[in-house]
């Protein structure tokens, strides 16, 4: 959770059904722009905001988002 | 004509906060007819004129369950007539996520279920000079809109109005689902319908709402830093679990010493009188020792409360999801198992939340290992026996013992996630919500009420099974009393057969029967040694000089010592693992959905504890050690 804030743009959904249902769900879709915070510790979970939601997503669940 | 109201939304919606206005922070748990789960009901409160019942549902994403939890919510909309009335949806959305709430409203009105929509954090938007204009979404909708203001309670009559005007119904509420392109097509309307709704007509939602964030997102930096969040964590932790014990201790000696009291003039009564002796030792004993425990619970549960209506829960869990993954559960077992330190009942019932059934199970099997409070007594004893007048390695071995737990709580977790195939998905995806100032009567309230429902659950469990170990005590020689009477009794020649099982952990009988009446609530078990050695024992904490100094002397009939330094720590070992209190069995059973589980848990932490404790004593022993 540094300066280093990484803006980058949703390209593509994909991966365990359940999952991208979940993240759909959750407000993100393929064109929306987020800004990822950085990682918890332990390198934990991913920490991404957009549209003012911050989420915590495990590395399986932030690999379905195409950046 | 009387009606449920069920209150629906995403977490973190400021559902709950609405509920508590309403219903005043009360709530009973119900059972779902059919099924083990439960779920919060209560009356609206008399102030608001309105005679009804208040559901609170667990908090949803969507109407397609993805977690216990949210299947509880889509059972609970079908469930009907609820409370034996017909129905009254009210639809939670949170004023600051307008656009992403709004697609929950829609997927009810799909369903064709009339609703009222309430939107919560107005006190938010006010700060930042915007409001929010209901007509858009009534329009949108065609239902009621009402504004919520979770601070100060402000339209909440209003809420109560406009549910007058939808009617009453048993429409199951069953959501299809849509397909991509529909999903695409009403988020993009429901963007525009949040600007409208804020009244912005260049700008952006999220650039107009920003400054609402910014205070969460800088605190985040602290908080969720790889090296300070981590450190900060510890040293909330450090501070919950202290306090637990330290801010608890002169309520509990307050307990102690009222029931001190009433034990005393019980028996002024008459103690040769058998009435009297069940009053005494069953009765007040039964009691107190259930509500002894009720600060260590209060005080947890109002931490826990912090830490959640704070917004800090959030964090911690993430923290811990990477960590804990390892070990077969997830984040979201972080507050069950830190639940566990007080009580394993309300521990196992929070797993609910934890989406995945497989990582649900394998956090409901280790609370228990959790040192939950009712040990306190026994530890208190046992280790106050062991470091005579050594308060500072007293407290050290205390520590000790709850490291113990803990590490053969992640070794058991991690065999079981060797060995259970994983056959779901494991989900984090936590939203971490803004935090918030915590509003100190509510919470005060909110503590109260879990508290008040933890003892009429966990309560006459242990009563009746503290009669149960009294009549087995006392039986069948009533004639007799005091000493000669117990050893004639059911309890102890059922421990005198058992004695052989006793002997390789370096215990006698008398021990032994300490050991088993501490399945009824393992405090019992200083209590039980208290009435077996003769002691005229008045607390429960059974601290006196004169039980410590009978148990120094204790002898088996062979002539050797019962309690020596290895055959307590073999008893604190077997009382730190062991699955001893029948509530705990008795959520087992519900949480794990069958019998086989708590057998299973009860089976397996029983014998590695009864092995653990043997292979410490006769280790000790061989190493020379009384």
């Amino acid at each position: 959770m540094g300066e280093r804030e990484i803006e980058k743009t949703v390209l593509a959904i994909q991966g365990e059904a359940f999952i991208c249902d979940r993240l759909r769900e959750l407000g993100l879709f393929v064109g929306l722009q987020i800004t990822i915070l950085g990682r918890a510790p332990f390198a934990g979970p991913y920490l991404i905001q957009y549209n003012n939601t911050v989420l915590a997503l495990r590395e399986e669940e932030f690999q379905c988002l195409s950046l | 004509m009387s009606f449920s109201v069920v209150l629906l939304g995403s977490p973190n919606s400021g559902k709950t906060t609405l509920y508590n206005w309403l219903t005043q922070s009360k709530f009973r748990t119900v059972n779902y007819p059919g099924s083990t789960t439960e779920y919060a009901v209560g009356e609206c409160a008399s102030r608001w004129g309105l005679k009804a019942t208040v559901v609170d549902t667990p908090g949803v994403y969507s109407l397609l369950p993805k977690s216990a939890d949210e299947q509880v919510t889509c059972e609970i909309l079908k469930a009907l007539p609820l409370e034996n009335k017909s129905r009254k949806l009210v639809v939670v959305v949170d004023g600051t996520q307008i656009a992403r709430h709004l697609l929950l409203a829609r997927q009810v009105q799909d369903s064709g279920v009339p609703f009222v929509i309430a939107i919560t954090m107005k006190d938010l938007l006010s700060k930042q000079g915007l409001e929010l204009k209901k007509e858009v979404l009534e329009k949108e909708f065609s239902v009621p809109v009402v504004m919520v203001d979770g601070l100060l309670g402000g339209g909440i009559t209003d809420l109560i109005a406009q549910l007058q005007t939808i009617p009453a119904n048993e429409i199951p509420l069953q959501f299809k689902g849509w397909t991509q392109t529909q999903s695409d097509i009403i988020r993009r309307k429901f963007e525009t319908v949040a600007e409208q709704a804020l009244g912005l007509r260049h700008a952006s939602v999220t650039q107009v709402l920003k400054p609402i964030f910014e205070r969460t997102k800088m605190l985040d930096r602290w908080l969720l830093h790889p090296v300070f969040g981590l450190l900060i964590f510890l040293g909330v932790m450090t501070l919950l679990f202290s306090s637990i014990y330290w801010a608890a201790t002169p309520f509990m000696n307050g307990i102690d010493a009222v029931f001190g009291w009433l034990n005393e003039r019980a028996l002024s009564l008459g103690e040769e009188k058998l009435w009297v002796d069940f009053l005494s030792n069953a009765v007040i004993a039964g009691f107190g020792s259930v509500l002894i425990f009720v600060p260590q619970i209060f005080i947890l549960f109002f931490a826990i409360g912090l830490l959640e209506s704070t917004g800090y829960l959030a964090r911690a869990a993430t923290m811990v999801d990477r960590p804990f993954s390892k070990l077969g559960m997830s984040g979201r077992s972080f507050v069950p198992l830190l639940s566990g330190f007080a009580c394993a009942v309300p521990a196992m019932m929070a797993t609910r939340n934890i989406s995945s059934s497989r990582d649900r199970w394998i956090t409901n099997f280790i609370i228990p290992l959790m040192t939950c409070s009712a040990r306190l007594p026994v530890y208190a004893l046992l280790l106050t026996f062991l470091f005579v007048d050594e308060p500072l390695k007293a407290g050290f071995a205390l520590a000790l013992l709850y490291l113990v737990a803990l590490i053969v709580g992640a070794g058991v977790a991690a065999i079981l996630h060797r060995i259970l195939k994983r056959n779901d998905v494991s989900l984090l995806m936590m939203e971490l919500p803004l935090y918030r100032q915590p509003r100190w009567s509510v919470l005060l309230h909110q503590t109260l009420e879990k508290t008040k429902a933890f003892i009429k659950r966990a309560g006459p469990v242990i009563f009746v099974l503290s009669l149960l170990i009294w009549v087995l005590s006392t039986f069948p020689r009533t004639d007799l009393a005091g000493n000669e009477r117990f050893n004639q009794s059911y309890l102890a020649q059922t421990g005198q057969v058992l004695e052989p099982l006793f002997s390789p952990m370096g215990l006698d009988w008398r021990a032994g029967i300490g050991i088993l009446s501490s399945f009824a609530a393992r405090e019992v078990f200083v209590s039980t040694m208290a009435v077996i050695f003769n002691i005229e024992s008045e607390t429960e904490d059974g601290l006196s000089e004169g039980l410590l100094a009978s148990l120094r002397e204790a002898r088996t009939s062979g002539g050797d010592l019962v309690f020596t330094m290895s055959s307590v720590v073999g008893l604190l070992l077997f009382f730190a693992i062991a699955l001893q209190c029948m509530s705990t069995f008795a959520i087992a059973i519900k949480e794990g959905g069958s019998w086989k589980f708590a057998w299973l848990q009860l089976f397996v932490f029983n014998s590695l504890a009864y092995g653990l404790a043997v292979l410490a004593v006769q280790m000790l022993r061989m190493a020379g050690l009384p």
